[in-house]
């Protein structure tokens, strides 16, 4: 499947599709004749062969042979009745035949079976010239001007890329090829050219038609060949006498035939173009008329590479560049070398709106003989079909092509590429151009565009009109030093309606050229108080975190130490005493309530019942022994009965304990002397269930015996019944549990009690208020006690045994703390006098919102 | 549940109406049903004597039979306490055997930590005054440790006369009576009549049926 090229962003295109792909530019140019009889033809294709019978409005011979093999005698023919299936610019240039070319035009080079492009001049010696056979049927389609060759007419068959020419000459393409050989044989023989419609820009020979126009051709079309003709002239290129058939063509289509002038002109410097006696004198004529000043044409690059140069020259010389840069038609091949042509051609003889066309981009020397007479592999710049570039170009786009053409449009994101190239303007063109314009304009402004700088100083800037200025970009208006790195990115655009421009969205995917995000620092911005605030604060963070001496183990091994020296230093005091039995401690005092419990004791009878209550601790046995030891010693001595019983579980054995150690010298047995009760349980409950009923609640003794039965409880029938009560506890709940409970019950029966000394504050209001009737407190009571009776007691008591121990002991306890308080003391102040002092120096940690003392 | 809690403060207020009325109505009838619940009640403490020791066996036995740490003391003390056990019920607590075990373990491990008590008091004085030195520690100088620190001085220095010199006379005669059995004695007289007073308080809600220590006071987690 053929592929044709985009016109407007040059991507391949499948041949069936109408418009591109990609952009969505036209494909296939539009054709005022019918598309089917005309199918454009695309740069780069092969030119579809096709009877020329279609072109013809002649109808062929019946008989003759429509088609003509190489080699072949052509068929003579009368062409001038195929005029009107000429191209206009072929017409036009047929006009010019007449005029004779410059002496200095360059020949062009002959391509492969293309004869070179001729001069305007060398028209009238087209009959001169031996024609190549493929050209023979030529003189006789002067003669017939009815026949068009196959050649031609394939030609036709081609889409051409015209260079821009408007649509509405496309209608008079039919009767350009049948008229172009009439008139060019006209021309040889002096006769009037006819032009069949445009002049083809790269027909030197042409020469504008001053006869009425033909069939097909717009009324405006001789107008323009007249307004072309002193539109410019190129002093040495074109006779006098051929500037008046130019008047009729434009402007651009009078530069075209000027151009072959100074293409052929320019040959020779190249030496590349044959010399001009070699070619045949039609196309001189050709050359010659095409030099004269017509107007511009439009320029229209191939954008195939494989234009013939005759083809190329044609296209060239179609262009002027004398006032603006004018478009021309040109192959890719020698596209590199095009230069501003305008600034060839006097300003004055290019119309207006030619001259605002951009500056074409060949040189005298590029621009290539016109030879429109002789394509070769017809190219779609040159298929008669289109005759745009004869045609006047509008107005409208005209400015338009001014506007885009000044190479020094300011585009401030490409400065280098702000000048449009020549070629670039034609691309901008509104939808009217026509696609060989188009198609041809982009490709030459992108080869154009990296030389763009350098031709900026060549192309003189245009002023741009209002409303091209207003498109163009906002870059454009913008500071460049706003934006700079997107004016190194911005590129000018080379494809598209935007053509020129910059600072235009790329068409492709994406949107250009990605810019770098600008950064931000990421630094904390902080003033040097804050800075400050977090330095101190990072340093009392780190302080916190830094591991500090553990002091734990100071203290545990100081205070371990200190207990052990505390622990030997009681242990050898009170141990020594008792191991020596030194007396060193002077008697206890007497307390008073020692005196009530001596008179209560002895108040009792022989063999009066006591009740003994044995409710402490082994704990406290020691202190309670030594201070109970002597008031049972001196109880004993009366002989009483005793009842035994105990609230604690521990105190039966304890009682035990107590009889067989300290009053073993009594000679007291259990069920003789003495019955031992047991446990008393319930607390409070039993002691009051005791005390209104002892031998309910403790009927059994702790042998397991009748209790009340025995010996040392008969006739015991209630608590009131016992002659004394003697507690013995070192527990101030206890002994006020007995007093509460059991107090009620004893009516006129003392209660005598001895208690150790932790428990002397608790019981000594109930020895106050006299529900005790005697009180023996602690070792200090046993021992004042024992020297009341010391004429009772024999041998040493234990509480006087103690009694040395205990003070010294105590002495020990006592400096002991007096000296320990004094150091913490001392400590103390020497701690708040280091703080003050610290403070008064400066800051010191805080530590538990308090200063750190000793830090 | 709302019977069984009904059931139980009833009883609750019962029991406790009859013997606080017993106390002020002297009715034989009265009387002998207090002193009967007085009975149920002390072998109801003595049933509450064995559940006592039965949890402590649980306790230890849990804890052996986990293998956690101090499971050997545990295994000692269940042991001893089942020969105590099995030896008391078997030959009677006034045996010998029971008294030698009594007086060879038991009274002399209790008087040995009572004694440790004399050394632990002795230092925590000598340290009552020291500054906190050590991180984490806050200082123990205040005014209720110096005051007490000073009382418990010449309360020593007063009970018993110091070697080769005796009483203190001021000291043992008038300041240590003083502080005894002035200041003590206030305080622990104003102790007493708050315990006292709480004590009907308490009696007077349990009477009531305000609270109910018994496991039905849905405040307290019974149901």
């Amino acid at each position: 499947m053929a592929e044709l090229r985009c016109p407007m962003c040059g991507k391949p295109n499948s041949d069936e599709l109408e418009k591109c792909a990609s952009c969505g530019a036209r494909l296939k140019p539009l054709v005022a004749s019918s598309p089917e009889d005309h199918p454009p033809i695309h740069p780069g294709e092969e030119p579809v062969k096709g009877k020329t019978t279609e072109f013809e409005r002649i109808p062929p011979v019946s008989g003759e042979k429509e088609t003509i093999q190489p080699g072949e005698e052509p068929t003579k023919k009368d062409t001038a009745e195929l005029e009107s299936a000429l191209p206009s610019w072929l017409r036009d240039l047929r006009g010019q035949e007449g005029q004779p070319p410059p002496a200095e035009t360059a020949k062009p080079v002959a391509d492969e079976g293309l004869p070179p492009a001729s001069e305007p001049e060398s028209s009238p010696q087209l009959s001169d010239v031996k024609l190549p056979d493929w050209l023979a049927g030529l003189d006789s389609g002067a003669e017939e001007e009815g026949e068009i060759p196959e050649w031609l007419a394939s030609i036709r068959d081609q889409s051409p890329i015209q260079p821009g020419t408007p649509a509405e000459e496309e209608p008079f393409l039919q009767s350009e090829e049948t008229d172009w050989l009439g008139r060019l044989r006209q021309e040889e023989e002096g006769k009037p050219a006819q032009p069949a419609g445009g002049v083809p820009p790269f027909s030197p020979g042409s020469k504008p038609a001053a006869a009425p126009p033909p069939e097909g051709l717009p009324a405006w079309f001789p107008d323009l060949k007249g307004e072309s003709a002193p539109a410019k002239r190129e002093p040495g290129l074109l006779p006098p006498d051929e500037t008046k058939p130019s008047e009729e063509l434009p402007g651009w289509l009078a530069d075209i035939h000027a151009e072959p002038d100074k293409g052929l002109a320019a040959a020779p410097a190249e030496g590349g173009p044959e010399p001009v006696e070699e070619l045949p004198e039609w196309l001189e004529k050709l050359q010659a008329e095409s030099k004269t000043p017509t107007r511009e044409l439009p320029n229209v690059e191939v954008p195939f590479e494989e234009s013939p140069d005759w083809l190329a020259k044609l296209q060239a010389s179609a262009f002027t560049e004398e006032k603006t840069p004018a478009p021309s038609i040109a192959p890719e091949a020698e596209v590199s070398t095009e230069k501003a042509a305008p600034e060839s051609m006097p300003p004055a003889e290019t119309p207006d709106w030619l001259g605002k066309l951009p500056a074409s981009a060949h040189t005298e020397q590029e621009r290539p003989a016109v030879s429109a007479f002789i394509p070769e592999t017809p190219t779609p710049s040159f298929i008669p079909e289109t005759e745009a570039p004869v045609k006047a170009i509008p107005d409208w786009l005209a400015e338009f092509e001014e506007g885009a053409i000044p190479a020094e449009v300011p585009t401030p994101a490409a400065p280098e590429k702000t000048a449009l190239p020549a070629g670039e303007s034609e691309s901008n063109l509104p939808m009217e151009t026509p696609d060989w314009l188009s198609m041809l304009k982009p490709e030459r402004g992108e080869e154009k565009a990296p030389g763009g700088a350098a031709e900026k100083p060549e192309i003189a800037p245009a002023e741009l009109p209002t409303w091209v200025q207003a498109m163009r970009p906002v870059e454009a208006v913008v500071d460049e030093s706003e934006v700079p790195q997107e004016e190194e990115k911005e590129e000018t655009t080379a494809r598209g309606p935007l053509a020129g421009l910059s600072g235009v969205l790329p068409i492709g995917p994406g949107l250009g050229a990605l810019r770098k995000p600008q950064t931000y620092s990421t630094k904390l911005q902080m003033t040097e108080g804050q800075q400050r605030h977090a330095a101190s604060l990072e340093r009392l963070v780190a302080s916190e975190s830094e591991p500090r001496p553990l002091s734990g183990q100071v203290r545990l091994r100081s205070a371990r130490l200190l207990r052990w020296v505390i622990a030997f230093a009681l242990i050898l005091v009170v141990g020594l005493p008792v191991v020596t039995g030194i007396h060193t401690v002077p008697g206890a005092v007497y307390p008073s309530e020692l005196s009530a419990t001596r008179d209560l004791i002895n108040g009792l009878g022989a063999n009066s019942p006591v009740l003994l209550v044995f409710d402490y601790e082994p704990a406290l046995s020691g202190e309670l022994e030594a201070a109970a030891a002597p008031v049972i010693d001196h109880l004993l001595f009366k002989g009483p009965r005793l009842a035994i019983l105990s609230t604690s579980p521990t105190g039966p054995i304890l009682a035990e304990h107590f009889m067989k150690t300290t009053q073993a010298s009594h000679g007291y047995q259990s069920g003789q002397g003495y019955v031992n009760l047991g446990y008393l349980a319930g607390g409070p409950a039993g002691v009051l269930g005791f005390a209104e009923d002892p031998p309910a609640t403790a009927a059994y003794t702790i042998e397991g015996a009748p209790a009340w039965q025995t010996l040392p409880l008969q006739g015991i029938q209630k608590l009131s019944d016992f002659a004394a009560v003697i507690i013995l506890t070192d527990n101030a709940d206890t002994g006020r549990i007995w007093i509460e409970q059991a107090g009620p019950y004893l009516s006129t029966s003392p209660m005598i009690m001895v208690i150790s000394a932790q428990a002397e504050p608790m019981i000594r209001p109930y020895y106050d208020s006299q529900q005790v009737k005697g009180l023996v407190t602690g070792l200090a009571g046993g021992k004042a006690y024992e020297q009341a009776n010391d004429q009772a007691f024999q041998g040493v008591g234990l509480a006087r045994r103690y009694w040395d121990a205990f003070s010294v002991g105590l002495f020990l306890a006592v400096m002991m703390i007096l000296v320990g308080g004094s150091w913490s003391a001392i400590a103390i102040w020497g701690a708040r006098r280091r703080t003050v002092r610290a403070a008064s120096n400066g800051g010191t940690p805080v530590r538990d919102g308090k200063q750190v003392e000793g830090a | 549940m709302k019977l069984k809690g009904l059931f139980s403060t009833a009883i609750a207020i019962t029991t406790g109406l009859i013997v606080l009325v017993g106390y002020f109505v002297i009715l034989p009838p009265l009387l002998d049903l207090r002193i009967a619940i007085l009975n149920w009640f002390i072998i109801l403490a003595a049933v509450a004597l064995f559940v006592g020791l039965f949890n402590l066996l649980s306790v230890h036995a849990n804890k052996l039979r986990n293998k956690e740490k101090g499971g050997i003391y545990s295994l000692i003390l269940i042991l001893s306490l089942l020969v105590t056990l099995i030896l008391g019920l078997w030959l009677g607590p006034d045996q010998p055997v029971m008294a030698s075990i009594f007086n060879a373990v038991q009274l002399p491990a209790e008087a040995s930590l009572m004694a440790l008590l004399a050394v632990t008091l002795t230092y925590a004085c000598i340290r009552l005054l020291r500054p906190a030195q050590y991180a984490g520690l806050r200082s123990r100088t205040n005014l209720i440790s110096a005051i007490f620190l000073v009382t418990a001085l010449l309360i020593l220095l007063g009970t018993a006369p110091l070697p080769f010199v005796g009483y203190v006379p001021i000291l043992s005669d008038l300041i240590r009576p003083f502080i005894a059995q002035v200041l003590a004695a206030a305080g622990a007289r104003g102790i007493l009549i708050g315990v006292a007073l709480g004590s009907l308080t308490t009696g007077l809600r349990i009477l009531f049926g305000a609270d109910r220590p018994y496991g039905s006071d849905p405040s307290r987690g019974g149901k």
